[in-house]
């Protein structure tokens, strides 16, 4: 149990620290990644849905494996949603122990426990026919999501606040750094509903601990499914006094002293956490390897709740995944359009069917700029991240969320080929531009562009100099957007124009479609003559001048 | 040290200008002193690419930042305004006793140069409503009235005469460093030095400069000053 406890602990905090610095690169040499790269019901539906063998969820068989030895030790000892759920539900049920006194009696199920088995069969149904709903309910998206959108800014936010209030300490100490640090806490559109949901887990955590893994979870239902090949299991001696102690702990709400507990379909509720073992008195728990035989059960039919669910309900799941996949796709659930992606993403429909909406790149992108959407790309793009500049800019320097995504749907591009990437085209909204319509003498545009895609010219009939955006220089990363001094932006990012490709060689296309992308300062420099007003030639001021 | 560019191409200070005047202020006896801006992109990479960054460290760690986050700044009332009565300044400038700007000479499209006047909006939160609420020239003006520099040291050691002021444009290299009590003699010094688009300008053709005259800032009227030139 203590063990159990702290390799939960460690692998929660490593979870954390690889997500705290993905803007910086990983922790220990291990991809910032790691864990999305786990995730059991990703690791083998995202195949599915794409048609293809994504290699960077390879390490998810090295959680199969394990759970085909020794059952569902993931889930018990290293899964951080698990983690999350034992931490934070158990804290909701110490703050709610008086209003709602939790009665963790046997063979009461609020919800079937193959519930989780139609989650999973929906799901896979909906992947057989090439659509995405694992994001929905895969676990380790949901917990990073959990951290990325909600936790960190909210730390990052009371750090700020400390960093205030301890100004006058800091400042006598001579913490200069601390008082200068950069704290971009970032604030994510979806973060409440994130939030919400994660509310309702922990009320349902009140109802019964991991409520979550064991009626729920479709990675659960996938490697429980796995763990009836498990070889190590709980046996029972015959020391056994039948005394329940076991069972009171047992956070899966088991009997593990029940001769059932050896049934291959109760070894897929085990989360091996152990509990039972360090319960038990008399020693009558142990775990250990070895075949169970089929006529030592003889007798013991299944429990109710623990076999697999009915021919009727298995069917309804089977045609809801792909049914309810589908219907997004249909009138006012479809895409209106569809938004600017981050750098180096694959073509929309390749894009959504990777996207687990995890949360990785928005939490590496270190403007904060990659946001997820609501309904813009359809209830098949919920959650999705799309540029959003006036959150922030892609910066030129940066390809972090490339680095970061577990299912290459934003592809992994070194900085050389990632600045041919074109995530989009700059527009300007002349009716609304302060120099266009207002006549008014401002460039910021122009002057935040890293790119050198914005001039600003003098044209006839207005009287300041204008702006206007040479479309072959333009990356699309939104920094005129961002900066654009206007309450709604008249320099808008769209995403035509966008280099989608679904593996490396966006140099090339970009070059044979006639980008000119690179950095502003490498520009050709203006030469003489160096000031010529268009039209007469009569004397006029150079720009930003008066006569 | 607003844009991620180059020492050559003239769109910041020079770094060893910056640093040479944190040397100075140091061995003037100052206890504590600032290299700040608020540049266009947080974090530090126009203080690394501006090369001012590894200036000032070199003299004393620590003292140079890029601060984007409203907890560094603070709202005030600028008394005296005409047009942009409130805006928030950096924490730092308003408890300082001497400010100094020390901008790069550049042209702006905007206002014509960018000099020691209008690179104070370096120095407040909310640049975009000086563009878009205000009329640029007069907020310019308003701000300087109520943060004016105690001295400004313009580093002409390189003009970025053309498409200021990110660049790329021509780069003049008159190798000079124009410096005054008053800002707006400074800036209007070095409106009249140099050429800005091939031209000749005068300091009355800059909307800021005229209007900071006017409203008694300072003189542009520099045929009427006092200007020594030295030759190191």
């Amino acid at each position: 149990m203590k063990a159990r406890r702290a390799v939960q602990a460690a692998s929660l905090l490593l979870f954390l620290l690889l997500l705290l610095f993905a803007r910086d690169g990983g922790v220990l040499g291990l991809p910032a990644d790691l864990y999305l790269r786990l995730d059991p019901l990703a690791g083998v539906v995202t195949h599915l849905v794409c048609r293809e063998i994504v290699p960077t969820l390879a390490p998810v068989l090295a959680v199969l494996v394990l759970t085909a030895l020794c059952g569902r030790l993931f889930c018990g000892w290293f899964c951080p949603m698990g983690a999350s759920l034992d931490l934070l539900g158990g804290l909701a049920r110490v703050l709610t122990r008086r209003l709602w006194p939790l009665r963790r009696t046997l063979g009461t199920d609020p919800l079937p426990r193959t519930a989780k088995y139609l989650v999973l069969a929906a799901v896979l149904a909906a992947a057989l026919v090439g659509e995405n709903l694992d994001f929905w309910a895969s676990p380790i998206p949901l917990v990073t999501r959990l951290y990325a959108l909600v936790l960190v800014p909210l730390g990052a936010e009371g750090l700020v606040l400390g960093i205030e209030k301890g100004a006058p300490l800091l400042e006598a100490a001579g913490a200069t750094d601390l008082l200068y640090l950069q704290v971009e806490a970032g604030h994510f559109r979806t973060a409440l509903f994130v939030l919400g949901f994660w509310l309702v887990l922990l009320v349902l955590e009140c109802v019964r601990p991991r409520f979550w893994c064991r009626y729920l979870c479709p990675a659960g239902g996938l490697l429980a499914i796995v763990a009836r090949l498990a070889q190590v299991r709980l046996r029972r001696a015959g020391t056994c006094v039948s005394c329940g102690r076991c069972a009171a702990v047992c956070p899966a709400g088991l009997n593990p002293a029940s001769p059932i507990q050896s049934h291959p379909e109760t070894a897929g509720e085990c989360l091996v956490c152990l509990s039972c073992v360090r319960a038990c008195r008399h020693k009558s728990l142990r775990l250990a390897p070895g075949r169970v035989r089929a006529s030592s059960l003889s007798g013991s039919a299944s429990s109710p709740g623990l076999t697999l669910p009915t021919r009727r309900s298995l069917c309804l799941a089977l045609a809801a995944g792909p049914v309810l996949s589908l219907a997004t796709g249909i009138g006012p659930l479809a895409a209106r359009e569809v938004p600017v992606r981050a750098p180096g993403s694959r073509p929309e429909e390749d894009f959504l069917a990777r996207c687990l909406r995890c949360g990785a790149c928005m939490r590496a992108c270190p403007t904060s700029a990659l946001q997820p959407v609501w309904f813009q790309s359809g209830v098949a793009g919920l959650f999705s991240p799309a540029l959003d500049p006036r959150t922030g800019a892609c910066l030129p320097e940066c390809a972090r969320c490339g680095e970061v995504c577990p299912t290459a749907t934003i592809l992994a591009l070194p900085l050389a080929e990632k600045k041919w990437a074109r995530v989009g085209i700059a527009v300007l909204k002349r009716d609304l531009c302060l120099a266009w319509a207002q006549d008014k003498r401002c460039m910021v545009c122009k002057e935040n562009c890293p790119y050198g895609a914005v001039d600003v010219v003098v044209q006839q009939g207005h009287v300041a100099p204008v702006p206007v955006v040479d479309e072959k220089r333009c990356f699309g990363c939104g920094f005129c957007e961002h900066h654009c001094p206007k309450p709604v932006s008249a320099i808008v990012v769209e995403s035509r124009g966008a280099l989608r490709l679904a593996g490396p060689g966006f140099e090339k296309a970009a070059k044979k479609a006639g980008f000119i992308l690179g950095a502003a300062q490498k520009k050709a420099p203006y030469h003489a003559p160096l000031f010529q007003p268009e039209g007469s030639g009569e004397s006029t001021a150079p720009p930003g001048f008066l006569e | 040290m607003s844009f991620v560019a180059d020492v050559d191409s003239a769109a910041n200070t020079h770094p060893e200008v910056v640093g040479e005047l944190l040397r100075m202020c140091l061995e003037a006896g100052a206890s504590s002193v600032r290299v700040l801006d608020h540049a266009f992109r947080a974090g530090r990479s126009s203080l690394e690419t501006s090369g001012i960054l590894a200036s000032c460290e070199g003299v004393r760690e620590g003292l140079c930042h890029n601060l984007t986050s409203e907890r560094h700044y603070r709202e005030i009332t600028l008394d005296g305004a005409r047009d942009m009565h409130r805006n928030a300044i950096m924490r730092d400038v308003l408890e300082a006793d001497v400010l100094i700007a020390a901008p790069v000479a550049k042209t702006n499209s905007s206002t014509g140069v960018s000099l020691a006047l209008k690179g104070q909006m370096g120095l407040v939160l909310d640049r975009g409503s000086m563009h878009s609420r205000y009329d640029l020239d007069t907020a310019i003006v308003d701000l300087c009235s109520r943060i004016k520099p105690s001295l400004a040291v313009v580093d002409a050691t390189r003009v970025l005469s053309t498409n200021g002021p990110y660049g790329p444009g021509l780069v003049l290299r008159p190798s000079e460093v124009i410096a005054s009590p008053d800002p707006v003699a400074a800036d209007a010094q070095t409106v009249a030095s140099y050429t800005w688009y091939g031209r000749r300008v005068a300091p009355r053709q800059v909307g800021h400069i005229a209007l900071a005259h006017a409203r008694g800032l300072g003189r542009m009227d520099v045929e009427n000053l006092n200007v020594q030139r030295l030759v190191l």
